[in-house]
Order: C-alpha cells, then sequence, then structure tokens
C-alpha cells in the first residue's frame, strides 16, 4: 500500500511539478523585465454614453434611456502582445450589466469581447485569445446594453503576461461559479466563455495524461513496474479534483435554490420562476374560459426571438385548452371559427384590435376583449371572419 | 395518501421488471442482485409506459389499472423463466468479497460520494420547476394534456390541426415525438392524483439509479473486483453531463442513454460469455430505444454492426464494410436514390449530397468544421470530466488487443456510434446546433454509458483477468 502511494504521488508530483514549468515559461517567467500593469482607476475612466459619477473610489455609471453605456479607458497606445490580460472590477451591490470591451487597432480594426462576470464583481479576460488582440490597441473601451440601473466600477487594469497574472486568472476561473440556466441541459461553461486560455479541465487533463505517462514510463523502464492500480489512483486523483469543483457548483446551486423555492407548495414555486408573472396572468385568464378545453390561438411579438419563449411557455401553462401558437398571425379564415380564443402578447402588430375587430392580412372577425391586463389581452371570437373593410355580421353564438 | 399513491406508483414498475428477470438469473452470481434491480428498473419502466400506451390507443380512460397488463407480461415473463431456469437460489444479497471491498475506505468513499450526488441531484429534481426548455416545450405538453383529459388524446401537426378545426385535437410541433416518455410521467402523476410537473420527473433519478446498479451488476458479473466496479460506476455517476440531466429533469436523453447503455452492456457480455440472455436483453433494450426518442431507431441501428462482429473474423469484415460504403459513395456521387418513405411523411432520398430521411433529416451532405466546438465540450468545459481524455487511450488499447472476440464486438460498437455522430456532426445540417453547443453533448450522453463500459472490461483486461470465453 506505501508503494502504491509512494507511485501515484510521485508521479502526480512530477506531473505537477512539470506542467508548472511549462506554464511558467510559457507565461514568460524567464522574461527578465516586463512592463508594468496599465491601471485605470475610477476617476480616470470616461463615460461617453450615459453619465458618469465618481463617488470616492467607485465610477457609478447612469445608463442612457435605452440602457446602453459606453465608457473609454484613455491611454496612449499599447502592445497587445505585452498586456494579454484585462481585468475589470466593479462593485457588488448591483446587478451586473452586459458588457463586452472593445478595442481599435492600430490599423483601424475593431474586435469586442464579452465580459462574463459570472455573478462575481471581479472579470478577469485573456483579449489575447482574439484574433483581433495583435499589434498596437489604439483606444480601449467598455461598452454595457440592456441594463436600465445604475452599476459601478472600481478599476480596469491591463496586465502583462507573468507566471502571477496567469495563476490568477486559473484560480479565477476555478473559483467561478456558474448557476443553472437555460443552457446548462445542454452544456456548462464553468465560467466566462473563453475568458481565460487555461481551462481547468484542460489544466487537470494534461496533468493526469502526463503523470499517467510517467507511470508508463516507470513501468516500461524499472526493475519492479508499479502495479497497475496506481495508474488507476492517478487517474481518480485527476477525476476527483474536477468532481470536487462540480460538488461545490451543486451545493452553490442548492443555496439558490433554497433560497427561491423551498417550502413552497407547487403553486408557489410556479409563481417565484422567472415566468412567475406570466404563470399568474394565464392562470386569472384560464378562470375567465370555460373549464373544457378550447381553441386558443397565442399571438406574440417577436415570434421567433424573445417571443419564442413567452409564446411556447403560455401554450405550456394554457394547457389542457387546445393551444396553437405556430405563427405569429392569426391563420385564414376556414381555421377559425366562433367561441375561439384569441390570446394577443405585447400588443403584436401582426394582428390589430380596434373597434370590437381583430385585423390580420386582408382579414378581420369582430372578437369580445375578456381580459386585458398590461401585456395580456385574451379575445373571444363572436362571429365569422370577413374581409377586412366590409361590414361584418354576427351570427348568434 | 398522495405521497402513498405516488411511492406505490413508483415502486410498481421496479417490481414488474424484477419479477420479469430475475427467474432468468436463478443461481446466485456475481452481481445478479445489483443487474436484477438494475435492469428490473428500466424495464419495470419501459413496460408500464407500454401499457399505458395501448390502453391510451385503446380509448381506456387512462388509470393505474393500465398497470395490469404489464404486470401479466411480467408475470408470465417470470413464469416462463422459472420453467426453464429452476427455482431460485437466494444466495447471499451481499456476499463477503462485496462487504470488504464496499467497506473498504475507498469504498465507503467512493459510496458516500455517490450517496450525497444522489442527494444533489434529488434535491434539485423536486425543488426547482419543471425548468429545461425541451421539457415543457417537447415532452410534458402531452403528459399535461392526457393527465387532465384522462385520455390519449391526438396530438398532429399544427397545418393538420388547423384543416381539422372541428375535432378535438392538439398540436406542436414536435407532435410526431414518441410518447414513451410523457407516458413514464403520466404513471406517476396517476399514483399523485394531482398534477405536478415537479414530482412527475422522479423516474429520472430512478433512470440513474438503475443505470448505476446495472453497471455494477454487469461489470461484477463479467469479473470486476467490487471495488473496480464501483470506481466505474462512480466515474459514470459523477460526469457533470449526466448530472445535469437528472437535476433538470423531462428530457429523454438520459433515458436513450440508459436504454441504450444497459443493451451495450448486455451485448458486450453476451460477446464475452455468449450467455444468450444477455443477447435477449441487448434486443429487448436496443429495440426500447426507439420507443424513446427518434435517433433511438439510429442508436439501434449501431448494435447491429457489433452483433454481426460477434461472428465475424476482421477479414470477413470486408464485404460488411464495403455494403456500408456504398450509400458513402452514393452520397457524394451525383446520382441519387429516392423512394416514398414507407411510414408517410414524404420522401427518402440519398444521393447528390443529399439526404432526406422523412421525420427526421433534411440535409445537405458536406463538410462542416465544428471540430473546435467538439473539442471544446469534451476537453475544454465542465461537462465530462476527464472522460474524453480516457477514451482515446481505451480505444488505442482496443486495437492492440483486437484479436480478442468481445474487444472486436466492443470496438465495432463504440467505433460505429462515433461514426455516426460525426457524420452526423460534421456532414449534415445539424452541425449549426453542434456549434451553437445545443446538441453535441446530448449526443455523446447516449453512448457515454455504452463507451465507459466497455473501457471498464478493457481495464479489466490490462490488468491481467481472462473471461471465460476469449476467442481469438
Amino acid at each position: 500500500m506505501q508503494r502504491l502511494l509512494g507511485e501515484v504521488l510521485g508521479a502526480l508530483l512530477l506531473a505537477v511539478v512539470g506542467v508548472a514549468a511549462v506554464l511558467f515559461v510559457w507565461s514568460g517567467g524567464l522574461a527578465g523585465s516586463r512592463p508594468p500593469p496599465l491601471v485605470w482607476e475610477a476617476q480616470q475612466i470616461q463615460v461617453l454614453l450615459g453619465r458618469g459619477l465618481v463617488s470616492g473610489e467607485q465610477l457609478q455609471i447612469y445608463p442612457d434611456a435605452s440602457g446602453r453605456t459606453l465608457i473609454t479607458l484613455p491611454a496612449e497606445p499599447f502592445s497587445a502582445e505585452e498586456y494579454p490580460y484585462l481585468l475589470v472590477e466593479r462593485t457588488g451591490e448591483e446587478g451586473a450589466p452586459l458588457s463586452s470591451f472593445v478595442w481599435l487597432q492600430a490599423d483601424g480594426s475593431r474586435d469586442s469581447l464579452d465580459i462574463g462576470w459570472a455573478g462575481q464583481s471581479v472579470a478577469m479576460l485573456a483579449p489575447s485569445a482574439q484574433e483581433g488582440w495583435q499589434g498596437e490597441i489604439r483606444q480601449l473601451g467598455i461598452i454595457t446594453v440592456g441594463h436600465a440601473n445604475r452599476f459601478s466600477l472600481l478599476r480596469v487594469t491591463a496586465l502583462p503576461r507573468s507566471p502571477a497574472t496567469m495563476w490568477r486568472g486559473i484560480l479565477q476561473e476555478w473559483r467561478v461559479w456558474e448557476p443553472f440556466t437555460g443552457h446548462t441541459i445542454h452544456f456548462r461553461y464553468g465560467g466566462p466563455e473563453i475568458n481565460l486560455e487555461l481551462r481547468p479541465s484542460v489544466l487537470i487533463g494534461v496533468t493526469t495524461l502526463l503523470a499517467l505517462a510517467l507511470f508508463a514510463l516507470r513501468r516500461w523502464l524499472g526493475r519492479r513496474p508499479p502495479p497497475w492500480q496506481a495508474a488507476a489512483l492517478i487517474f481518480l486523483a485527476g477525476w476527483m479534483v474536477l468532481d470536487l469543483r462540480w460538488e461545490g457548483d451543486l451545493w452553490r446551486q442548492h443555496a439558490v435554490t433554497r433560497a427561491t423555492y423551498s417550502g413552497a407548495d407547487w403553486e408557489a414555486r410556479q409563481r417565484a420562476a422567472p415566468d412567475g408573472d406570466l404563470f399568474a396572468a394565464v392562470e386569472t385568464i384560464k378562470k375567465l374560459m370555460p373549464q373544457s378545453p378550447q381553441r386558443l390561438f397565442v399571438i406574440v411579438t417577436d415570434y421567433k426571438g424573445r417571443g419564442e419563449f413567452y409564446r411556447l411557455r403560455t401554450l405550456y401553462h394554457l394547457l389542457p385548452h387546445r393551444v396553437y401558437a405556430e405563427e405569429p398571425v392569426l391563420p385564414d379564415p376556414s381555421a377559425l371559427r366562433v367561441g375561439d380564443y384569441v390570446l394577443r402578447l405585447w400588443e403584436p402588430t401582426s394582428v390589430l384590435a380596434s373597434n370590437g375587430m381583430l385585423r390580420w392580412r386582408q382579414w378581420q372577425v369582430p372578437a369580445t376583449r375578456i381580459y386585458a391586463e398590461e401585456n395580456f389581452i385574451l379575445y373571444r371570437i363572436d362571429a365569422p371572419p370577413s374581409v377586412a373593410g366590409s361590414v361584418a355580421t354576427p351570427t348568434n353564438p | 395518501m398522495a405521497s402513498l399513491g405516488l411511492f406505490a406508483a413508483l415502486a410498481f414498475p421496479w417490481l414488474l421488471g424484477c419479477i420479469a428477470l430475475a427467474p432468468w438469473w436463478p443461481k446466485p452470481q456475481p452481481g445478479r442482485l445489483p443487474l436484477l434491480l438494475g435492469y428490473g428498473l428500466l424495464l419495470g419502466w419501459a413496460l408500464v409506459a407500454m401499457g399505458l400506451w395501448v390502453w391510451g390507443a385503446a380509448g381506456a380512460r387512462f388509470s393505474l389499472l393500465a398497470g395490469l397488463a404489464p404486470a401479466l407480461v411480467a408475470l408470465g415473463s417470470g413464469w416462463w423463466g422459472y420453467r426453464r431456469m429452476g427455482p431460485w437460489q437466494l444466495g447471499e444479497p451481499l456476499p463477503l468479497v462485496e462487504r470488504e471491498a464496499l467497506g473498504s475506505w475507498v469504498g465507503l468513499l467512493l459510496l458516500a460520494i455517490l450517496a450525497l450526488r444522489g442527494f444533489d441531484l434529488l434535491y434539485e429534481l423536486v425543488t426547482q420547476p419543471l425548468f429545461a426548455w425541451d421539457s415543457w416545450m417537447n415532452w410534458s405538453p402531452k403528459t399535461k394534456v392526457w393527465f387532465f383529459s384522462g385520455y390519449m388524446e391526438p396530438f398532429v401537426a399544427p397545418k393538420e390541426w388547423l384543416a381539422r378545426a372541428d375535432e378535438p385535437l392538439y398540436t406542436i410541433s414536435t407532435y410526431h415525438y414518441p410518447p414513451l416518455v410523457p407516458l413514464m410521467q403520466l404513471w406517476g402523476l396517476l399514483g399523485l392524483g394531482r398534477w405536478d410537473d415537479t414530482l412527475m420527473n422522479l423516474p429520472w433519478w430512478f433512470a440513474l439509479v438503475g443505470l448505476g446498479l446495472a453497471f455494477y451488476g454487469q461489470g461484477r458479473g463479467w469479473g470486476l473486483s467490487p471495488l473496480t466496479a464501483l470506481v466505474f460506476v462512480y466515474l459514470l455517476l459523477s460526469m457533470p453531463f449526466i448530472g445535469v440531466h437528472v437535476a433538470l429533469p423531462g428530457y429523454a436523453d438520459i433515458w436513450l442513454a440508459a436504454f441504450y447503455g444497459l443493451s451495450a452492456m448486455a451485448l458486450l457480455r453476451w460477446a464475452g460469455d455468449g450467455d444468450r440472455r444477455q443477447l435477449v436483453l441487448a434486443l429487448l433494450f436496443g429495440i426500447t430505444c426507439i420507443a424513446v426518442k427518434l435517433p433511438g431507431t439510429v442508436w439501434a441501428v449501431t448494435l447491429l454492426p457489433a452483433i454481426v462482429g460477434y461472428r465475424l473474423r476482421w477479414r470477413h469484415l470486408v464485404i460488411p464494410l464495403i455494403l456500408c460504403a456504398v450509400p458513402l459513395i452514393l452520397l457524394f456521387s451525383p446520382y441519387s436514390v429516392t423512394f416514398d418513405w414507407p411510414w408517410g411523411g414524404g420522401e427518402f432520398r440519398i444521393g447528390a449530397e443529399r439526404l432526406w430521411i422523412p421525420g427526421f433529416t433534411q440535409s445537405v451532405i458536406t463538410y462542416r468544421p465544428v471540430a473546435g466546438a467538439v473539442l471544446a465540450n469534451t476537453l475544454a468545459m465542465p461537462n465530462w470530466h476527464l472522460f474524453w481524455y480516457l477514451l482515446p487511450l481505451a480505444l488505442i488499447y482496443a486495437v492492440l488487443v483486437a484479436g480478442v472476440r468481445w474487444v472486436r464486438v466492443g470496438l465495432l460498437l463504440v467505433v460505429s456510434g462515433l461514426l455516426l455522430l460525426g457524420f452526423i456532426y460534421f456532414f449534415t445540417d445539424r452541425a449549426q446546433f453542434v456549434t451553437d453547443y445545443t446538441i453535441v453533448n446530448r449526443g455523446l450522453l447516449h453512448m457515454v454509458p455504452a463507451q465507459l463500459f466497455f473501457i471498464a472490461l478493457l481495464w479489466w483486461h490490462l490488468t491481467g483477468g481472462r473471461p471465460a470465453a476469449e476467442a481469438a
């Protein structure tokens, strides 16, 4: 057993040292000198779009009416190769805006890199992984979109390549946590997308493979070849390091899940979900409709974009009514029946409502408004459709 | 009372499956109990879902009585097994060798981690509302309608729904998906007695448990030591992407992975010792793949090269390889073959860089450079731990020892799966869903349990184990 553990630890230690040595050289550890970091403190950052207010060490940034800001970091041009990393620090009190670094190169070309906050107040990026981060960088800035609230920046730093910077980035990537989101069922990033060059999985994978290679060499060359169990333990050690991180991620997820849903009954959990408003509205709408399944058309703005989630989610909540949500507009009149319902979300322009009529393409149909609440308006069709502009005559229901 | 009903509904399929299978393994052998529990659990769910399918298709109102037919099938299988194989011998539920290994510090550590992981995933499953997109868009709408209606209301294509406006029909864009998964959800709801789109997904957790038990049982039956088998079960169940599909339930992929994995494990066992019971299990679970998800048909087909390869030596595989090359040559030639698809839905076409399979794909076949996306998801992103670092090493070893018959069978199984996915990812229109990362891991998920079992057997071979029947 002692020999086994000795073989395992020896191989792992050598592999770790080997990988660390390679990373040390790769990150410029043997370089004689390196440039100092470029630091932009709060008072040095300029807000070109939106409004900025320096308060102590923070720059409080207020987006414009459309939720956008443009921030520049004034500086002399600098070499992209000398500064492969960017560090952005903000206060953690407010939510993180969708933001990107943008830069202008000497030849006039621009490029950008999304800043993945991942719930953190510090984001470290490696724009050097982008093709556009090369040569001389003339201008550097940050843009944010879709964020109506104030947020604050503390400082932005361009870091030179060094072992310390590289390890800082690796550790930050390791600590970053990704909650369950819409894409988790398809993949997990494990951290900001391509923010840093050395993902934990790759580091652990390469180290494990190197340790296994050393083990194989020992078996091939040694007079007393180590037992195969040593290889299993080496591999298991690498696996468990990554699994420890996954377990940690799950526990952090539990905290979020518990805070949002724990102790609540089924209906309370639906209302606490991100589409809780939609669920509540649909439950109200269902109470206004007969209990037996009714035919219902869901019409939504931005049918394939943001609207896709809402039309399909509305369909799901409306079941077991017979819902049709496949088109952004009402179908041909032959498919409509008196007594059918139409639910308009966000005032879609594809189906207009006025004077007791719903109008789409060249058609119109008399419809009674049953329910109206902000973004949800429910109608019941009262009579067969007719060509728009003609005098519609309601039939007896 | 509702909880009791739910518990009974969840236990019933497990019981059924075990009754169906247990008499076929009357003699004590390593791993018998977990094998029967694992295969029994998944077989039971398939039986119950199919029983509901027949019940619903016959126009009967859904109720727990739909479990009668599956119960009869299970009892019939059990009775037949008893008559063929003789009385069941109890043996030790947990033999000494198992107790010693699992009681060691490594064994206890792994069991503790597995128990903790099971709790983690179960906690998320029962606490979060139905979350993942396809769960509530593709699969659960049918469950919801059938539960509230009480009948197997028909789902048709959107255009047909519009055209038949006076009929009580339903429509979603994925109306043609197989009903097995919604029926599994429905069974739990019938026991619970009320709508709950969280608790209806408890079978997903059980699918993971069944997969782990089956893996352990098959590994032990092959000859893996208890600790080795447990280590591989830990590797399987600890992969983040597999865990995610239980924590965020409602997709069919974990079921397809489980059924395909159990089929493949049984196939490899058959290839190793010629046990025909394993071949029957392999075929049974392979066919069930077809009823789980549309791609299940294609996965079931990948079992064929492995079955054929059991009998053939390498030189005999030339003819099947040539036969497989014919459609590929046709695909990239200027000529094409077309005919009406026998199952409706349009025209089948292959050739001139077009592949049209109604209901499955209508694709222009040309190379798409998606290697970056595949490598990122397998090696760099935290989806699979170190699995994809291990598989190439294992395949290299497998090629070196391909003279062994079961290794050949395993290689054919794994390689045909990889070629299938490689073709779909790199040469069809599905590549767009690879570059946006939405299908790359889910496709891989289907074959990972099978591949890991093959790796376990290769490890056993590498470290000096030898199966009972090893033909050169």
